[in-house]
């Protein structure tokens, strides 16, 4: 270990003194001369523009249905690199482009053959894999010299978690993106129309979760005649997953996780009991939680093919399940489809069902999931960094029209979100809609950057009255696209302002190193287990030995190593 | 024809008519749905309403497909790469199979050769050692990186089915040519070759087929879409994506862009050509056989 940081020292010191070598394109900001010398801690300029030409080549995710680019721009000749070419004078390349299904296959191969870009954005296992193999350059500096107030601002307001996720041995190897924590929040939605038309109201406890779900499959709600209807959908086959864990904390569509929650169960989460950490998957609470799925699903009021369904949001879009659980946005999930069959399917959201004490108590997930790294020998370390700076600076301004192509044509873009943009934006809708407040006096928010086409979209599918929700006060016809991210953003976002929450956070939202040979198997183990108890296929006091044998297959060491991690 | 008419043989006729249409089923209905899925309205699609008839028919897929440059692109990269890859396999198998076949003591290494083949086939050096070759090669984003490492791969199956092929024919067939003056190339060519047709549209059908349905090494030699194969371009729009690492306004794009009929359209496109070509091929499978060429 000792041999490799002063090997990146080393390197980092080469890779210093060729920049001061070579053309020194900060000449202009600050004295050259001891540039080289020990580490420099003096504010560089965040947007400072090189003398000469620089290229840098990066990996990129381009979608290849993407057809937003105007005729003759190209992912590598748009409006973004030709404003990154004029500000900075970086010429971007690509390495490789790849789209979102294949872009992590591409970047494993890159890191197994050893054949990186000079920066790339990664995840938090490939961020893991790469520090662990010596790969990146250590970007303290970088960060804290080049990093724009604005960014450094929203990066710190997470409490720390931001940078400890890219902080290994007390350097930072990466600069986190940071996204709004609406999505680790998962909420419950239901048809509103089958409720009214039943004469319920929405479930606040468990006990009523199960009359509402079993009133929506007996007592026909679709009004077809045939007991056709599902209580409460359930996670598909292959990627579902009945609660989002600790290493993908957040979107996890059609789970159970408010469910668990009612319980007091935090399954996947690294909790703190009383100082030290222990695993939300083998506490008793989860054995209840578990108990009580298993009724429900006993009974018929989960979705009897869950599991095994290979779409989960089939039934949603075809006005055959009641409930599902899932973030707020989910007009960009099923409900957009939903609604273009049945424009009378009033999908509403709750922060529901509620535990013992009354209160919602979601888990909250980890701001960062995307990491902008920097291949180690290269000779400007800087340049993602001035890159995002310039990228957020732009953005608040306004430079860029998104209708010659979305953001994600920005190289190494990383999203940074201020953490409340859901919450913020519900409201400012709200002021917006009773006249309060005009669009005028938002203008200094600009780092709510989609705020302003929000306030000059609302009136056009949302009419009065302006308190109320119903599909019925919308108006999807006039502007689809609108329609999808507003009521995402209203209906959805509308619990999530509503409501007094208590966040559980996971203690830990990266692997130690003993997980990377045991959580795999642990994982799976876990996944069948509980997946066996509800469906009744194990008896639930098998729960019981399923902890035994999870402490005695590594459980035990690797909380002992997130006690230590934690220190 | 006289047929049996006892109860058993009826009801055997209708247990073997059951059967195969089962199969023929199993086999005709998937291509059925893609096509009925492509014809049918987006929501209807992604709702499951669809099944053997189209909801909501429409042409509008087949209208996108026609305006996709990227399609036609990959599509025309596709039929390069079968069209090089199924002739340089016919050429490569046939030069190879042929001294293969001779015994041990016209060609004395034989069997180390063939040794050597199958160990290649039951054994390689995996994904990123090929990916390092293929790049120290510069064939990186090359129509060669697909043709020849995707050719080399089933070359091996190739040569030994060929080998087993040649070694089948009638040794009197080449001693007769011998012993007229016909020398080995002669006698490949006259005697070998023609003889050898039903093989030879075999393994040139399972090329075609190969090189026209693989996608993983398009994905992992070519470092730009515009260079992907067509079965490529069509992986990466339909496999799914995990949203727990995205961002709002990756949902956004994901939204604006999940279209299964489109999707539907541009599988059903992608099939057509080998469905095309299976036919007039499957022919030389039963011809050639049967010609008689010794008594024995």
């Amino acid at each position: 270990m000792k041999r490799k940081v002063s090997m990146t020292g080393m390197v980092l010191l080469s890779a210093a003194l060729m920049l001061g070598a070579c053309g020194s394109p900060e000449k202009s900001a600050e004295p050259a001369a001891g540039e080289a010398a020990a580490p420099n801690s003096e504010p560089a300029d965040p947007y400072g523009r090189y003398d000469e030409p620089t290229t840098i080549s990066i990996g990129m995710q381009v979608d290849p249905t993407d057809k937003d680019l105007p005729a003759g721009d190209t992912p590598l000749d748009n409006q973004y690199t030709r404003q990154v070419k004029e500000a900075l004078n970086v010429q971007v390349e690509h390495a490789f482009t790849a789209s979102a299904a294949n872009m992590r296959q591409k970047i494993s191969l890159a890191i197994a053959s050893n054949d990186l870009p000079d920066a790339l954005v990664v995840n938090a296992v490939e961020l893991r894999q790469m520090v662990a193999a010596g790969q990146l350059a250590d970007l303290t500096e970088v960060y804290n010299r080049y990093a724009s107030p604005e960014i450094k601002d929203i990066i710190e307001k997470t409490n720390g978690v931001a940078l400890k996720s890219v902080t290994f041995d007390g350097k930072m190897y990466a600069i986190p993106g940071v996204q709004a924590d609406a999505d680790g929040i998962h909420i419950m939605w239901i048809r509103q129309d089958w409720l009214d038309k039943l004469g319920l109201e929405p479930p606040k406890s468990m006990e009523e979760l199960e009359t509402v779900a079993r009133a929506f499959v007996e007592k026909d709600p679709d009004g077809n005649g045939s007991a056709d209807t599902i209580g409460i959908s359930g996670p598909q086959s292959g990627d579902g997953k009945m609660y989002a864990n600790f290493l993908e904390s957040k979107n996890n569509l059609y789970g159970f996780d408010p469910v668990f929650s009612a319980y007091g169960s935090f399954p996947g989460f690294w909790l703190d009991n009383g100082g030290s950490p222990v695993y939300g998957s083998i506490q008793p609470e989860t054995k209840e939680a578990l108990a009580g799925l298993r009724d429900l699903y006993a009974k018929g009021l989960i979705d009897p093919e869950m599991a095994v369904r290979a779409a989960s949001d089939e039934p949603i879009i075809n006005g055959k399940s009641g409930i599902f659980f899932a973030p707020w946005w989910m007009g960009y999930g099923p409900l957009t489809n939903a609604v273009k069959n049945n424009a009378k399917a009033d999908w509403q959201a709750y922060a529901l069902p509620l535990n013992a004490d009354g209160a919602f108590q979601p888990h909250a997930a980890t701001p960062s999931t995307e990491f902008v790294v920097v291949r180690k020998d290269y000779g400007h370390p800087e340049i993602p960094m001035k890159m995002l700076n310039n990228l957020f600076k732009n953005e608040m301004e306004n430079t860029f029209d998104p209708s010659k192509g979305g953001p994600g044509f920005y190289p190494l873009r990383v999203v940074f979100a201020p953490s409340d943009e859901i919450e913020f934006t519900n409201k400012a809708v709200k002021e917006v809609l009773a006249g309060t407040k005009t669009k005028e006096d938002f203008a200094d928010a600009r780092s709510y950057k989609l705020l302003p086409s929000d306030l000059d979209s609302i009136k056009t599918i949302k009419q009065e009255p302006y308190d109320k929700w119903n599909i019925e006060t919308w108006t999807p016809d006039a502007d689809w696209g609108a329609w999808t991210r507003a009521y995402s953003m209203m209906v959805g976002g509308n619990p999530l302002v509503e409501t007094e929450m208590e966040k559980v956070k996971s203690l830990i939202y990266e692997q130690t190193p003993l997980m990377e040979s045991r959580w795999v198997n642990l994982k799976k183990m876990e996944d069948e287990m509980f997946l066996k108890i509800v469906m009744g296929v194990a008896p639930i006091d098998s729960f019981d030995q399923f902890v035994e044998d999870w402490k005695r297959q590594g459980g035990e060491q690797i909380t002992k190593e997130v006690a230590e991690a934690l220190q | 024809m006289i047929r049996d008419r006892t109860w058993g043989s009826r009801l055997t006729d209708i247990g073997l008519l059951v059967i195969l249409i089962t199969i023929t089923l199993t086999c005709v209905l998937p291509i059925w749905y893609t096509l009925v899925l492509s014809l049918s309205s987006n929501s209807a699609a992604a709702s499951g309403q669809v099944w053997l008839w189209p909801v909501g028919f429409n042409l509008n897929a087949y209208t996108q497909i026609l305006k996709d440059t990227q399609f036609f692109g990959s599509f025309w990269i596709s039929v390069q790469r079968v069209a090089l890859g199924a002739a340089l396999n016919f050429v490569v198998v046939l030069l190879m199979a042929y001294p293969l076949s001779r015994t041990s003591r016209q060609f004395r290494a034989r069997g180390i050769l063939m040794w050597i083949l199958v160990f290649c086939m039951l054994f390689n050096g995996g994904l990123i050692p090929l990916y390092l070759t293929v790049k120290q090669l510069g064939m990186l984003n090359s129509i060669w990186a697909l043709v020849l490492v995707g050719g080399a791969q089933t070359l091996v199956f190739n040569v030994i089915l060929t080998v087993n092929f040649f070694r089948n024919l009638p040794k009197e067939l080449d001693e007769a040519a011998l012993v007229d003056g016909a020398g080995p190339w002669y006698s490949l060519i006259k005697i070998y070759l023609p003889l050898a047709v039903p093989v030879l549209a075999t393994i040139t059908l399972f090329s075609i087929v190969y090189h026209w349905n693989e996608f993983l090494y398009g994905l992992i030699f070519m470092t730009r879409e515009q260079y992907y194969p067509l079965q490529t371009y069509i992986q990466q729009m339909v496999v799914s994506v995990d949203p727990s690492t995205m961002s709002e306004d990756q949902y956004r794009r994901l939204s604006e862009l999940s279209n299964r009929t489109l999707d539907a359209a541009k599988i059903f496109v992608a099939m057509l050509p080998v469905m095309i070509v299976y036919p007039f091929l499957q022919r030389y499978f039963i011809h050639g056989i049967t010609l008689g060429s010794v008594k024995e």
